[in-house]
């Protein structure tokens, strides 16, 4: 018999010292995504067999997942997360569609359940992306940025405490991280019907870099420090048409500056011990994101094609293809 | 408790390196659209001059000064701004006639002696993917069944394979590893995509995960146990599908053969992280 109480969840130590069974990040990837490849074979495979196809595979996941977690003691390997979010998606999918904007509210209310079944940040930053998202669909950009922006506040004072689950700490900094990003693209996506203008999503945006930055140093956090510079980098996106310059300018002119904002920071840094220094930290996701930073590199480059005299055409050589 | 009571060190390091690495890959970019949109106004000679300019001050800077942490990224401009404006040349005026495609061969070689003099990984990469593109493999083209582009796959990696043998610097033998290993691969899953080679394909991408199970093992390195469980994952559900035939027979096996690809490298995995834990 599985003890319900104990099972559910680690507690609070368990889940500080890593003791039930874990993944390193890429096998929890891998992991995920096979299970996710299973879970959708699975749904047509009971479609097939005129099964009701929702019912059946949120049945067969969820209770798979329980098992799992509660017997095996699985937290982060990738498969109880897929199984959960996997099972209840499909369960969604079969029902009748009406093709209201409201669906999404419902895949949300799926991927918070799933979310705080697993504790997982993933999850709670996705329910609140679609919510942004479904404000997006129904062509209220303001409300969308303004819902984003408040929740990514209320993450920001919420990652100002101390919190005793690592899990939480990383559902507010997913959430801090990706709901100014969200409420943008949805804006910019309601706003491709309706050309609002732009300049208060750039007086926005360059008031929530400044927030950022200052919260990041003061309280010695560098989640705040990325956020703001996405923010202020989406201020400069928004206010491109209000530069006198061409777009390659601007890439170039953007380019040099964030190289020497890196270059004046990492100086300044130099020889410091405390604070922030410009050491860099042990992660297993490392060798993953140096391998990822490459890929852009080792793009294969297209042949020039055409040679008659003053033809032009493509070109390009290992990280620097082109036409013209 | 405020979070900055209980951060005394803070290392941006990464954040650093990251915040370089997009400034690098802006101005590329920016470079790129130059060349393409303005070479007839300021003149294809200016530009490939400019250009070459730069790279060179590039390449120059990190011997101008005391060095720092982020000359690595000052040189991948200068390989980056190499590369746009060897291939801008050569689609210009045509030096190598009907050889063009030895621009990359050029290229890699060009980027491979910069890599080694600045010990840049980043520039190393540039070198593989300009032998690559001169070799003609590349990875959009997975799927389109061809045999030869499988067989230059082979040779691709072959050399890789060599280049790492040969290689001195011990932090650039990953990245061989790395490409010579998925190179090898997509050749192998070209070879399973074409139905007449698809056996043959199936068991060379079955002996390379092998090798490459092996080679994780004894290694350490678990990113090349995960390439052999996906890749022979990949290679085996194509095999079989297609035998298969039948649908709702196919859906089956695929939920089957996920649950053991997962068992497996679930499995594996333990067996790694013992293997890991004995030897401390």
């Amino acid at each position: 018999m599985f003890d319900f109480k104990t099972n559910v969840w680690p507690t609070v130590e368990e889940e500080r010292a890593r003791t039930w069974r874990r993944m390193p990040l890429l096998v929890q990837i891998v992991f995920f995504v096979l299970t996710i490849v299973a879970v959708a074979a699975l749904y047509g495979f009971v479609h097939l067999m005129k099964l009701p196809q929702g019912w059946v595979t949120a049945a067969i996941c969820i209770v798979t997942a329980e098992v799992l977690i509660r017997r095996a003691r699985f937290w982060r390997t990738g498969m109880e997360s897929a199984l959960w979010i996997g099972g209840l998606f499909a369960f969604i999918v079969a029902l009748p569609s009406s093709g209201r904007p409201e669906a999404i509210l419902v895949f949300a209310a799926a991927a918070a359940i799933a979310g705080w079944r697993v504790r997982n940040g993933l999850f709670g930053a996705l329910a609140m992306v679609l919510v942004t998202a479904y404000f997006g669909a129904r062509e209220w950009p303001w409300m969308a940025l303004a819902f984003a922006v408040t929740v990514s506040l209320a993450a920001l004072a919420a990652l100002a405490k101390s919190w005793q689950r690592p899990s939480t700490e990383f559902l507010w900094q997913v959430t801090f991280l990706v709901m100014p990003v969200a409420g943008y693209v949805a804006c910019v996506a309601a706003r491709f019907r309706h050309r609002t203008p732009a300049l208060g999503v750039t007086a926005l945006f360059s008031a929530l870099a400044v927030v950022f930055a200052v919260t990041g140093v003061r309280l010695r956090i560098r989640l705040p420090l990325a956020a703001a510079a996405i923010a202020a980098a989406i201020a400069v996106i928004e206010a491109r048409d209000l530069i006198p310059f061409s777009p390659e300018v601007e890439l170039i002119v953007a380019g040099a500056i964030v190289f020497a904002v890196a270059a004046g920071i990492m100086r300044a840094l130099r020889g410091r011990t405390s604070g922030f220094v410009a050491g860099t930290r042990k992660s297993e996701a490392r060798e993953v994101l140096q391998i990822a930073a490459m890929i852009p590199l080792a793009t294969p480059a297209a042949p020039p094609a055409k040679h008659g005299p003053g033809g032009g055409g493509e070109f390009g050589g290992a990280g620097s293809s082109g036409q013209f | 408790m405020l979070a900055g009571e209980r951060r005394d060190v803070v290392p941006v390091g990464d954040e650093l390196r990251a915040l370089a690495w997009i400034g690098v890959m802006l101005i590329a970019t920016g470079v790129g659209i130059v060349i393409t949109k303005h070479f007839d106004q300021i003149g294809p000679l200016a530009i490939a001059m400019a250009i070459g300019l730069v790279a060179a001050f590039c390449y120059a800077w990190p011997s101008l000064k005391k060095k720092a942490a982020l000359d690595e990224y000052v040189v991948l401009l200068g390989a980056l701004l190499i590369s746009a404006d060897v291939a801008f040349i050569e689609t210009q005026w045509h030096l190598l006639g009907s050889e063009w495609q030895r621009h990359f061969l050029l290229l890699a070689i060009v980027h491979a002696v910069a890599a080694y003099s600045f010990g840049s990984r980043a520039v190393l990469s540039l070198s593989i993917a300009a032998l690559a593109a001169w070799m003609g493999v590349e990875q959009r083209r997975l799927f389109t069944g061809e045999v030869e582009l499988a067989t230059r796959a082979f040779l691709c990696a072959g050399i890789l394979g060599v280049w790492r043998a040969a290689n001195r610097k011990a932090d650039f033998g990953p990245i061989f590893e790395h490409f010579a290993t998925n190179i090898a691969f997509w050749g192998a899953l070209t070879l399973t995509s074409i139905r007449d080679t698809r056996p043959l394909g199936v068991i060379l991408t079955l002996i390379f995960a092998a090798g490459s199970l092996l080679h994780g093992f004894r290694r350490r390195r678990e990113l090349f146990v995960i390439y052999a469980a996906v890749y022979a994952l990949i290679a085996v559900d194509i095999f079989v599908l297609d035998r298969i035939g039948d649908r709702m027979l196919g859906l089956g096996y695929l939920v089957v053969s996920s649950i053991v690809a997962i068992a497996a490298l679930f499995v594996t995995h333990v067996r790694f992280q013992n293997q890991r834990l004995a030897n401390g």
